[in-house]
């Protein structure tokens, strides 16, 4: 663990509602490798909600975020760096819900596997950096006795789980007791940065209603929200492979606010709230924008780029984000944060040897070997490695070994 | 649409370098020279005064010559390097409490061997002048300047008493304070600073500090010495120094904390075993066996011992029985 200076939007501040856009790309592929096999084709009208593409292998459905025309496809980038086939939607601004069954009064009352099936029909995914099923997580025969609810967002600029906490209390702490009660889970703790006191009051304000939910202040350091660490924090538990094994379940803030309207209007995950910061932004803010807006758009329709010596654009934070070479990024439920900055890449020397990038790992890797001996890289635990970036951030040779594992993790799959 | 760079870099990074690694070295080092400097003056030794800012200057320039002129030939001709990354200036005021006596010729060989072994091993703290040193040590003994013989086999047996074996050179305080060798206080300190400054592989200087202490202190007690027979294996024979400045140097150690700590328990065994032998030099080849044969060895098993529970009780278990063998034998011979 190490602390960092996080530069945050803070959670007071406003969030921008109000961009329309106008073409919007839902892509194909999503960042942990599913692809869809297109169920619409160009010229069909679709709703918010209508089904574009199916995974048969975790049975996941692609939707539309707006209504409007298929009008084409085309590749544009997400943010795992890659060109992806995306459909190409002209929005006509009708919003109208392919199947909105109206609002539910009390949504604690809805049967396991109706939970699950509604998870899966309004396509929640996670939505801080791994688009995950969520309705897999819940559909366990394992007891589920804790929930763990991240808002820490470790990473540098991201700030939307703050903006959401802060501003809409009740809704987040209504899903969690509904989801409490659904799963029989007996205790949730919200997990928070101990800095972040706005948002820690805000929720204090309402959480005597609910006495199994209790908040978590957390040290503030990174990578203070690695699923493994809060685990082990708060529970003082480890794990193999995922938390359910010992019978805690993870979920992250704006995933909770997704779940929240599937539960309460069955509405799908059609937009989202995402950071977009940094010395090159002119307006740093919290956006809440469509499921596939192309990021390029939402510069033109606020205001130009700072002008930067080198600039990079990076989706996600400064640590865990990529680099993409175009502005042509889609926004999908996975990305929580846009970053412009300037190109910080400094001349590497050779490894000394010194042990700091194990000292901070947070997976418990030895990284300088990992990069010294590639070939072992499985034996190493190569696998275990989450792309936090603190081995890159503490390497006094500044070696990117980051970016040096993920090649060789890449090239071993 | 606007193009980017694309670099897939950690855009933040922390401020820890490897010239800040150095001059944190530097200035633990300079520490130690203004305290010798300091002493002297308390003490009015203005002779060695005069004689040790002379050496300092010469050891300077002797190093910093002969590693401009090893980086000119490969074509690094960067004046900063050599201060920044080669370190001459931490090296030269390391190696000059040990050339203060010392003649022009042995001056040159000893930085001679300090330039190459530095740049042989790649190490970034000071352990190269243990190279110097032994060289010193050897050198003078076939020369027959040496005060102390370099090996006692044949009074393997001979532990001393206090007024034998310390009351000759002053007291435990003496030593201490640095009368005689380099203050073991002042590497203590220079130790914890850093340890702060998180510039050293504490994990290995703690362990090896540990078991050193630990068997010196059953070995006298079953041998019924008092307590001044540790403070006397701790604080002689500059050990404190060679722990602070030469045994954690990064290259040539483990990575790994559980790597460390081995490192440093088994090293310190053969410290012990080694003290009995060669007392004079007993930890600078300790420390050149380890980082010549013991790291790899470590390096070996360093994944076993971070991921393999089992394996990890094993190589520490027979550690420990290494150290309780040494410690009976030890036991035995007086």
């Amino acid at each position: 663990m190490v602390t960092i200076d996080k530069k945050k939007i803070s959670p007071t501040k406003k969030i921008i509602d109000n961009i329309k856009i106008q073409i919007i790309y839902i892509p194909l592929k999503s960042k942990l490798g599913y692809t869809f096999k297109p169920l619409a084709q160009v010229g069909d009208y679709v709703s918010i909600g209508s089904p574009l593409g199916k995974n048969d292998v975790c049975d996941l459905l692609l939707t539309s975020s707006v209504s409007g025309t298929i009008v084409g496809f085309t590749k544009k980038y997400i943010s795992d760096a890659s060109l992806v086939d995306c459909f190409v939607i002209e929005n006509d601004f009708k919003e109208k819900y392919y199947d909105k069954m109206g609002k539910k009064k009390d949504i604690t009352k809805y049967s396991k596997d109706e939970f699950i099936y509604l998870l899966k029909k309004c396509g929640i995914t996670g939505m801080s950096g791994n688009d995950f099923p969520t309705y897999l997580k819940y559909d366990t025969k394992k007891e589920l006795n804790y929930l763990i609810v991240n808002g820490a967002e470790c990473d540098v600029y991201a700030s939307t789980d703050s903006a959401i906490m802060y501003n809409n209390p009740e809704e987040i702490l209504e899903c969690i007791d509904a989801i409490m009660e659904i799963m029989h889970i007996k205790k949730t703790y919200i997990a928070i940065n101990e800095s972040n006191t706005l948002v820690i009051n805000k929720l204090l304000r309402y959480i005597n209603t609910y006495p199994n939910i209790k908040i978590y202040s957390l040290l503030d350091a990174y990578p203070n929200g690695y699923e493994r660490y809060l685990v082990k924090e708060i529970f003082s538990k480890e794990y193999h492979k995922t938390p359910e094994e010992v019978g805690i379940i993870t979920e992250n803030v704006s995933t909770i606010y997704a779940i929240y309207e599937a539960l309460k209007y069955h509405k799908p995950l059609s937009e989202r709230i995402i950071t977009i910061a940094g010395p090159g932004i002119k307006k740093e803010a919290n956006y809440k924008v469509k499921i596939g807006t192309n990021f390029s758009e939402v510069i033109l329709k606020t205001e130009e780029y700072n002008k930067l010596k080198d600039p990079v654009l990076i989706a996600g934070g400064l640590l865990m984000g990529l680099s993409i070479p175009s502005d042509e990024l889609i926004v999908t439920k996975d990305l929580s944060c846009i970053v412009v900055t300037n190109n910080y890449e400094e001349v590497s020397k050779e490894c000394i040897k010194c042990g700091k990038c194990t000292e901070v790992c947070p997976s418990k890797l030895i990284p300088s070997m990992i990069i010294e001996k590639p070939d072992c890289a499985k034996k190493l635990k190569i696998d275990r490695c989450i792309g936090c970036g603190l081995c890159s951030y503490v390497c006094p040779s500044k070696i990117e070994i980051r970016d040096k594992i993920r090649k060789i993790k890449e090239g071993s799959k | 649409m606007k193009a980017f760079r694309q670099t897939q870099i950690c855009f933040i990074k922390s401020n820890n370098s490897i010239t800040k690694i150095n001059i944190t070295y530097l200035k633990s080092i300079a520490f130690f020279t203004i305290y010798i400097l300091l002493l002297n003056l308390i003490l009015k030794n203005y002779s060695y005064i005069a004689n040790y800012l002379i050496t300092i200057l010469l050891t300077t320039i002797t190093i910093t010559t002969i590693t401009y002129l090893i980086n000119v030939q490969k074509k690094e001709k960067s004046f900063i390097k050599l201060f920044a990354e080669d370190n001459v200036l931490s090296v030269s005021l390391a190696l000059s409490p040990f050339l203060v006596s010392s003649s022009i010729k042995e001056l040159l060989l000893v930085s001679l061997i300090t330039v190459i072994s530095k740049k042989s091993i790649k190490g970034i703290n000071l352990s190269s002048i243990l190279y110097g040193i032994l060289f010193l040590y050897i050198y003078r003994y076939f020369q027959n300047d040496l005060n102390t013989p370099l090996t006692n086999l044949a009074q393997l047996n001979y532990f001393g008493t206090y007024s034998e074996v310390v009351t000759n050179n002053g007291s435990i305080l003496s030593y201490i304070l640095g009368y005689n060798y380099l203050s073991p206080l002042i590497s203590l300190l220079a130790l914890v600073y850093l340890f702060v400054k998180k510039s050293i592989k504490y994990n290995l200087a703690f362990s090896y500090i540990i078991t050193y202490t630990t068997m010196m202190l059953i070995i006298g007690i079953f041998n019924h010495m008092s307590i001044w027979f540790v403070f006397f294996q701790l604080v002689s024979g500059n050990i404190l120094y060679y722990v602070t400045y030469a045994l954690g140097d990064s290259a040539v150690t483990p990575e790994t904390s559980e790597g460390q700590i081995l490192y440093g328990y088994i090293l310190g065994i053969i410290s012990v075993i080694l003290r009995f032998i060669v007392p004079e030099t007993s930890i600078i080849i300790a420390i050149i066996l380890g980082h010549l044969l013991l790291t790899p060895l470590v390096r070996k098993i360093m994944v076993k011992l971070k991921y393999d529970y089992k394996s990890s009780i094993l190589y520490f278990g027979l550690t420990t029985i290494l150290s309780v063998i040494t410690i009976i034998i030890l036991i035995i011979i007086k």
